[in-house]
């Protein structure tokens, strides 16, 4: 099989190749599988009929309103901003730009906790504007939107961490042609800048998602946790937990697990998809005629 | 026609052009000569409206061009890779410049249709609109663009090293269609390129450049010969290098 170019073959020998497949199987299994399973099967413990009543609870279904309300608005709002910042730093050059993708990695790199912190320390009671919200009666610490600052700021990266480097990859000289023809900003960005940026984006905005709606640290400190009002589907699953009551946390992890593995499964076809078109594209290329 | 009058341009501290002055005469085919950094292109994408130069001024047509965006200034460019917009066919590459008019000025879809295959016709493109761009090889890829360029009724054509990227076969091909086609609509034609060869052989009209100033302007047409002299200089500059103001 030596011709053959996807051959991975390079001699070892095979008790080392099982040793290896063995071990790398074994830490999936037990990091990965294993804690899956455990989710599916205590979610399941008490049977299907108690799975679904503690779903059903007027506490659950205020958690999985919330965290569907705040992913319905973050997530457009990052996707926003995401293709507005990749536009400019990717098409323009200005003083700063630089620090400017800095900044916007920033919230990866700080702990989740800190980035719910500091909104309290600027928003809460003994915030710095903790008096002028409290003598205009505005709630934004232990109120919805402090939980869409949280969640808006731990998920800014995603969408615009997906665009700047394919657009920079891609260059403006298509944009250039477009303009040369007549066409305008809008036009531009619609028919060429749009489709071609489209599943990255689609990537960017699931991975978003995702965070958005798992996302429990810098939630947590601006919560407050009041049930049926503030506690999203992570903190939710965190009260069942330390109150014991096994099979609803699970039931609720159960849900917000699905929504990760859709959320993989799409990511999987999008790439899958990439391969594809790739292996099409070269195809292509090379059967055309001169 | 064509007017540019003391054009100026830095990038950071290289003076691309150096207070530039030249005039076109309608119907003329330009060749831009010189080596790589002597600001033939940014030239060329200053009269496309690309590039803003930091002085001097534009005319085209004997109005003044200098706070016309590129989108209104009717200048055919090619781009040296073409920048074709590859998630569309052919025949929406070429009919793009059309169908994003307003839609009072907008041709209706059928007479798109008949002027996007009248376009294929001149390029020799007959039957290529289905494909995309991923399926075309380069001297087809090159005509799309030309074709693309022209669908809009172009007062100028700017081509920006058109043949630099094909092999020397297509690129002799190549040459002889442009200057078919050049002849046959008589559009005010300007070309960059850095083989002295090419520019006889396509211009009446020879600009060479060399630090952002033009050192000497043939006119073949009037009869002038293009000095040998001149080409060897050239042809010494123009050692192949990748290195360029951008």
């Amino acid at each position: 099989m030596a011709s053959d170019p996807h051959s991975r073959d390079i001699g070892e020998p095979w008790l080392l190749r099982l040793v290896l497949v063995a071990g790398a199987g074994a830490v999936i299994t037990l990091m990965l599988v294993l804690p899956l399973a455990v989710v599916f099967a205590e979610a399941f413990a008490k049977g299907v009929g108690y799975l679904l009543s503690t779903l059903s609870t007027p506490d659950s279904l205020a958690a999985i309103r919330l965290t569907l309300v705040i992913a319905a608005i973050v997530v457009p709002a990052n996707t926003v901003f995401g293709v507005a910042a990749a536009w400019c730093i990717t098409r323009y050059q200005f003083p700063g730009r630089h620090v400017l993708v800095s900044l916007i990695g920033l919230p990866f790199s700080v702990s989740p906790v800190i980035s719910g912190m500091v909104y309290v320390l600027l928003f809460g009671l003994g915030g710095w504007l903790g008096p002028f919200l409290q003598a205009h009666d505005i709630k934004i610490i232990f109120a919805l939107p402090g939980l869409l600052l949280a969640t808006g700021f731990v998920t800014l990266p995603f969408v615009a961490g997906q665009l700047i480097p394919l657009m920079q990859a891609q260059g403006i000289e298509q944009e250039q042609a477009a303009l040369t023809l007549g066409a305008s900003g809008w036009q531009i960005f619609f028919r060429i800048t749009l489709p071609r940026i489209r599943w990255a984006l689609l990537y960017g905005v699931l991975l978003c998602n995702a965070r958005a709606m798992g996302e429990f640290g810098a939630v947590s400190v601006v919560s407050g946790h009041i049930r049926g009002v503030t506690n999203t589907m992570p903190l939710h699953i965190e009260i069942l937990y330390s109150e014991y009551d096994l099979a609803a946390a699970f039931g609720v992890a159960l849900l917000l697990s699905c929504m990760a593995l859709l959320t993989m499964a799409a990511k999987a076809f999008l790439d899958w998809r990439d391969h594809r078109q790739f292996a099409l594209g070269a195809q292509a290329a090379l059967v055309a005629p001169l | 026609m064509i007017k540019l009058s003391g054009i100026a341009k830095t990038f950071g501290s290289t003076h691309v052009l150096n207070g530039l002055d030249l005039a076109v005469e309608p119907g003329r085919f330009v060749a831009l000569l010189g080596p790589s950094g002597s600001g033939k292109s940014t030239l060329l994408r200053i009269i496309a409206g690309l590039d803003t130069p930091d002085s001097g001024t534009i005319a085209i047509d004997g109005s003044p061009a200098d706070n016309l965006p590129a989108g209104r200034r009717r200048t055919g460019f090619v781009f040296q890779n073409y920048a074709l917009f590859e998630h569309m066919t052919v025949f929406e590459n070429i009919a793009f410049g059309l169908r994003i008019r307003p839609w009072r000025q907008r041709l209706p879809a059928d007479a798109i249709k008949a002027r996007v295959a009248e376009l294929l016709y001149l390029v020799r493109l007959d039957g290529l609109g289905p494909r995309v761009p991923g399926q075309l090889s380069g001297g087809q890829r090159q005509r799309v663009a030309l074709a693309r360029a022209l669908a809009v009724d172009p007062r100028i054509l700017l081509l920006d090293e058109p043949f630099a990227a094909l092999d020397r076969e297509v690129r002799h091909e190549l040459r002889e269609r442009v200057k078919e086609i050049q002849a046959e609509l008589r559009i005010t034609t300007m070309f960059v390129t850095h083989d002295p060869d090419e520019a006889t052989a396509l211009a009446d009209r020879i600009v060479v450049m060399n630090r952002g100033r033009i050192e000497s302007d043939t006119d073949t047409l009037a009869g002038a010969a293009f000095d040998g002299r001149e080409r060897d200089a050239v042809a010494a500059a123009a050692t192949p290098s990748t290195w360029s103001v951008f």
